[in-house]
């Protein structure tokens, strides 16, 4: 499971332990994100001027779990079910003392 | 043997926007409405199950309509609620401790796609912040995967659409009456490819009510009586695909929906093929065309061609949201499964109007999804 959860939803067990999954998957599905999310919860951009667009998706990690995730690429023509996915961490915007706020995404294997 | 269960009145509160009126007056309307209908007082009501996400706690409304003493439970159970207040009512009667009752729903949210309460669903709060747990999202990735596997086309979703908002326009309690083309609906703008606006439904206010009474005393309150023949409602398993999930597992399981369907068959003991029409969640057109076929009424993929003949339109051979469904009644969370058996018992009395499935429906057939990741299903029949 992502992320690390105290109970197991498949066996109902209580001892759970924390691994390190893959940084390289393939992409299961995807959209486009075409609208500013609300904010709250939203910590991005949601001025509805200068919002762009950004993919989501889920990617397979061989032998894991499916991460749902940003990704890098937003244009419909570029993303296709099965393509090579790699993590990155991208900016998402900068808190109220000035420091950038990072997540994580997946981004086309060039 | 337990006891058969008969819905013997049925009253609604126009879906859409009241400037004016709560959601709770909306329903506290439909309650009426429903008594009216059944030409009951309130002070028969022996009991009540009711609820809404976002409009207050539906016990409250006995300070209008009543203080008569009954036993009045609140349900909220995401977008099951009111499938779960059914659920509860029928069940009540069911097993004998009370003989009438009443299962109401209702609801007022804000305009714009639903804010996640990313904590109130067992998440971090990194998860909405980082611009991830919109409900829409989840509903484009499923789609979009689908149309993958199974060669469903964007003529297709376009097409489900336009069906909605024509069926809404000949349904005087919708929301969206006016029909649009398929042009027009495949042009909007894309929120969440592959879905555009107009394939969404958006939440909206409303309210339902249905009274509920044992079969050998509904003639006390109707001469065409509509049986429950089942109601269930499933959440889900490991290894689906689900609403607000940062993770799915690699083993496939079909979903809640599967499940719920299959449960209510056996418990009516009839099959998909004895059905005569069925509304289904739509949450938008995507999800109309997916849960055809997780309800058993198809094969996955057979969807392209039975929407591209017509086959869902009410005068097709398997008519599918004939009031217009979520896409034109719009989505207040707490009334919405209520407004799909109430449309349901309007089309087994043979009282739909303009929208009436032709050749004297007998069984009927209703399927509510949400989060995170729960389904409910009745079956009803004359």
């Amino acid at each position: 499971m992502f992320p690390v959860q105290s109970g197991c939803p498949k066996c109902s067990g209580d001892t759970t332990e924390t691994v390190t999954l893959g940084r390289r998957g393939t992409l299961w599905t995807w959209t486009i994100q075409g609208f500013p999310p609300k904010a709250p919860p939203y910590a991005g951009d949601t001025d509805p001027k200068t919002f762009r667009a950004f993919g989501v998706g889920y990617v397979e990690l061989p032998g894991e779990v499916k991460v749902e995730a940003r990704l890098t690429e937003a244009d419909p023509e570029k993303l296709k079910i099965g393509m090579e996915m790699e993590l990155v961490i991208v900016p998402l915007t900068t808190d109220d003392n000035g420091d950038e706020v990072v997540t994580f995404a997946f981004a086309p294997v060039a | 043997m337990s006891i058969d269960v008969a819905i013997v009145g049925i009253g609604m509160h126009e879906f859409g926007r009241t400037e004016g009126v709560s959601g709770m007056d909306q329903g506290v309307i439909a309650v009426r409405r429903a008594l009216a209908d059944a030409g009951a007082a309130w002070n028969d009501m022996q009991f009540a199950f009711g609820g809404s996400m976002a409009a207050g706690a539906a016990d409250t409304m006995v300070s209008t309509l009543g203080l008569t003493g009954l036993q009045f439970i609140n349900v909220m159970n995401g977008c099951a609620t009111g499938g779960s207040a059914l659920f509860s009512a029928y069940n009540t009667i069911r097993s004998g401790v009370f003989d009438l009752g009443i299962a109401i729903g209702f609801d007022k949210h804000e305009r714009g796609a639903f804010r996640v309460n990313t904590k109130g669903a067992g998440l971090g709060d990194w998860y909405g912040a980082s611009g991830l747990a919109l409900t829409t999202q989840f509903f484009g990735m499923k789609i979009n995967r689908y149309m993958h596997e199974y060669g469903i086309t964007q003529s297709t979703l376009a097409k489900v659409a336009s069906k909605a908002f024509r069926n809404g326009s000949q349904n005087p309690m919708a929301w969206r009456r006016k029909p649009l083309s398929e042009e027009e609906i495949a042009n909007s703008p894309m929120l969440s490819y592959p879905l555009t606006q107009y394939m969404f439904c958006n939440p909206g206010e409303g309210g339902v009510a249905l009274i509920l009474c044992r079969a050998d005393k509904a003639h006390l309150y109707t001469d065409k009586p509509i049986y429950l023949r089942a109601a269930v409602v499933r959440s889900r398993r490991f290894g689906s695909f689900e609403v607000l999930a940062p993770s799915i597992a690699l083993e496939h399981n079909a979903g809640p929906t599967v499940d719920a369907s299959k449960a209510a068959f056996e418990m009516a003991g009839i099959g998909p093929e004895d059905v005569d029409l069925a509304q289904l969640q739509d949450t938008e057109t995507g999800a109309e065309v997916m849960h055809m076929a997780e309800n058993g009424f198809c094969e996955h993929g057979e969807q392209e061609m039975m929407i591209q003949a017509g086959e869902t339109e009410i005068g097709g051979r398997f008519p599918v949201n004939t009031d217009g469904g979520c896409l034109a009644n719009g989505e207040p969370i707490g009334a919405s499964g209520l407004r799909q058996v109430y449309e349901n018992v309007l089309q087994l009395r043979g009282d739909a109007g303009a929208r009436q499935v032709p050749n004297d429906p007998r069984v009927a057939y209703t399927h509510v999804y949400g989060a995170p990741g729960i389904s409910g299903v009745t079956i009803l029949s004359r």
